[in-house]
């Protein structure tokens, strides 16, 4: 294995992590920021409620597009879940040494990003009370859901997925309670530490099957995140629309996702690493390989667009139609904005002396970011070729009610991570004992 | 009467040491407790945990039977739609939420298959009762030795200060 040439420069004991929850107080910044944030969750409830009481005619969706902001926020942040968290599986399955540093984080923004994603499906429905229906239940109507109709897979697509995610997030996290159960000094968190970590003894027995069954949950995540990608791509492609028709659609949705998921997580380290002064514990081998992965991805991006390019030219005319209306219709600088963004933007990390700063690396995952958010957009606003539009216009700009609920999803995935960072040690203590005690071993 | 020993040490391969020297004289290990999972000391107290890969892999079945089944029953049974005269049941069109939910079983069986072989939750121990315990998610590693009597007791003690051990107490009944 590949793994012994990533191995820590330096030792990171564990008294900096644990200091965070067992804390008092835990600073000014992390309180305004928390206001922020709850600010942030304030407006999401406003952006859930608008169209519960006004109806999603306060949306700017309408014929020709049907879907617009909702979806395309919906798919980035799945993507953005997904991306996180197939990277911290693919790390325990590998048993990398990068998923002491990230694996915790990771994790963490996966849960945020799902949970900032699940209410878009059934807010999107148009009758938002009637969400239930879509669980089979024996009704007095007689009625059952139409399982062939994408919308019953995304009711069951989104639960599966917040279960499976937070399942691998809290199996890796049980071990890490415990010690904060035993150090901490107040009543309520011993019992509240305590509670969730149900009693662990650290057994070797329970560590045996601790950490098999962290490897099958980290197992049953992987092939979760291509059905979720696939079933996205699945759900385009079960409508009229001839630009999402293409079998290419998964692969590319699956890469795009990963290259969010990269990103977020990449600026996340940097910020935990300043934020929290962990440099030793998220140490430059970590940061380095997270900057490589990222521009990988990117050239990985680019051969998949040039692909896709080519080989649409070569399509069917109603696909060549619609894929030329997405690189020069109405909506053609969202493609050229995406491209330059999720393939250019990310490959200076290529050279190393990039990777090591910080401004840089940070401002370069965020444009990874927001290149895959104008993905996600090309492909739901982008497609409509004009032909198909007749005497109407391409005319879908979201309107502040979408705004609102966009804004407010992100304040929920920010108030759901600061409260992590908060309670939760920010990177995984075991491990990092067991690093520090492997490192001891190396350096005897 | 059986009685259990607890013995300290301040390093994990001491600790493995110490459990093969025990073994080969014929002791009865019984458990150890560290702060990180050691490979070699499951591998020395042949810990088992093939049974949650079994219990996943089961719950992944049984998950997607059930999903199938339902699916079937609502879409040829109780509710049949003819749409265009196509079959009102099909299995491509069951496929992606019978595979997600399949995926979630085993997930959820996973779970399941630690707490319930590790039997957890389980908030109280005697083991927590022994003296410095609290000590495990710091510096320290314990190993359990569960002797026939209290004069067995005595030599295997004396044996653990042998093998390195820092403290060697009785775990309350």
């Amino acid at each position: 294995m590949a793994t012994a040439d990533f191995s820590h420069p330096e030792e990171a004991p564990v008294e900096p992590v644990l200091s965070g929850p067992l804390a008092r107080r835990y600073g000014r910044r992390w309180r305004i920021a928390m206001a922020a944030a709850l600010l942030g969750l304030l407006l999401f409830a406003a952006g859930l409620l608008v169209p519960l009481v006004f109806g999603i005619g306060t949306w700017g969706t309408d014929i020709p597009h049907v879907w617009g902001f909702g979806i395309a926020n919906y798919a980035w942040w799945i993507g953005i879940a997904n991306g996180a968290s197939l990277f911290a599986a693919l790390l325990v399955l590998r048993r990398h040494n990068l998923r002491t540093a990230t694996n915790r984080f990771a994790e963490a923004i996966a849960v945020s990003a799902v949970f900032a994603a699940a209410l878009y499906p059934v807010i999107h429905l148009g009758r938002p009370l009637s969400a239930y229906w879509m669980f089979p239940y024996p009704a007095t109507t007689g009625l059952w859901p139409q399982f062939l109709s994408p919308l019953t897979w995304d009711f069951w697509a989104i639960i599966s997925h917040v279960i499976v995610t937070t399942t691998f997030w809290y199996v890796g996290l049980i071990p890490d309670l415990a010690i904060l159960r035993d150090r901490a000094e107040e009543r309520w968190k011993q019992r509240f530490y305590g509670l969730l970590a149900l009693g662990w003894r650290g057994s070797v027995r329970h560590w045996a099957l601790h950490q098999r069954a962290h490897r099958l949950t980290a197992l049953t995540v992987i092939p979760m995140l291509f059905v979720m990608q696939s079933a996205v791509a699945f759900m385009f492609a079960s409508t009229l629309v001839p630009d999402w028709h293409s079998t290419r659609q998964p692969l590319s949705l699956t890469v795009s996702a990963f290259e969010s998921g990269l990103a977020a997580i990449l600026l996340m380290a940097h910020l935990l690493r300043r934020g929290l002064r962990l440099e030793k514990h998220i140490d430059r081998v970590d940061i380095d390989l997270l900057g490589r992965l990222l521009a990988a991805n990117a050239l990985i991006a680019g051969y998949l667009l040039l692909a896709s390019t080519y080989l649409g030219i070569l399509d069917d005319p109603q696909p060549r139609e619609a894929l030329m209306a997405r690189m020069t219709g109405d909506y053609a600088w969202l493609f050229w904005t995406s491209a330059a963004l999720t393939v250019l933007a990310p490959l200076p990390l290529l050279w190393s002396r990039v990777r090591r700063g910080f401004l840089l690396p940070v401002l370069i995952a965020c444009a990874a970011l927001l290149g895959t958010w104008f993905e996600r957009l090309t492909l739901v606003v982008g497609g409509v070729p004009s032909s198909r539009i007749g005497l109407l216009r391409a005319s879908y700009w979201p309107t502040w009610a979408e705004w609102l609920l966009f804004l407010g999803s992100a304040g929920l995935l920010a108030a759901l991570l600061l409260g992590f960072a908060r309670l939760l040690p920010a990177v995984s203590l075991y491990e990092t004992r067991r690093d520090e005690a492997q490192w001891r071993k190396r350096t005897a | 009467m059986s009685v259990q020993l607890a013995a300290s040490f301040n390093h994990a391969d001491r600790l493995v040491d110490a459990v093969e020297a025990l073994q080969a004289r014929g002791h009865k290990c019984v458990d150890a407790y560290t702060p990180y999972p050691d490979e070699r000391l499951s591998e020395a107290l042949a810990c088992r945990t093939g049974r949650i890969a079994w219990t996943a892999g089961i719950a992944t079945i049984v998950g997607s039977l059930i999903m199938v089944a339902a699916l079937y029953y609502t879409a040829q049974v109780a509710y049949p739609l003819d749409l265009g005269g196509r079959p009102s049941f099909s299995l491509a069109g069951a496929a992606s939420s019978t595979i997600i939910v399949a995926i979630l079983w085993g997930c959820v069986g996973a779970l399941a298959g630690f707490l319930w072989f590790a039997k957890l939750p389980r908030l109280h121990h005697p083991i927590f009762d022994v003296d410095g315990f609290e000590r495990l998610s710091d510096d320290r590693f314990f190993l359990v030795v569960e002797t026939p009597g209290a004069d067995a007791a005595e030599t295997a003690a004396n044996e653990l200060r042998e093998l390195g051990a820092d403290t060697v107490q009785q775990v309350p009944a």
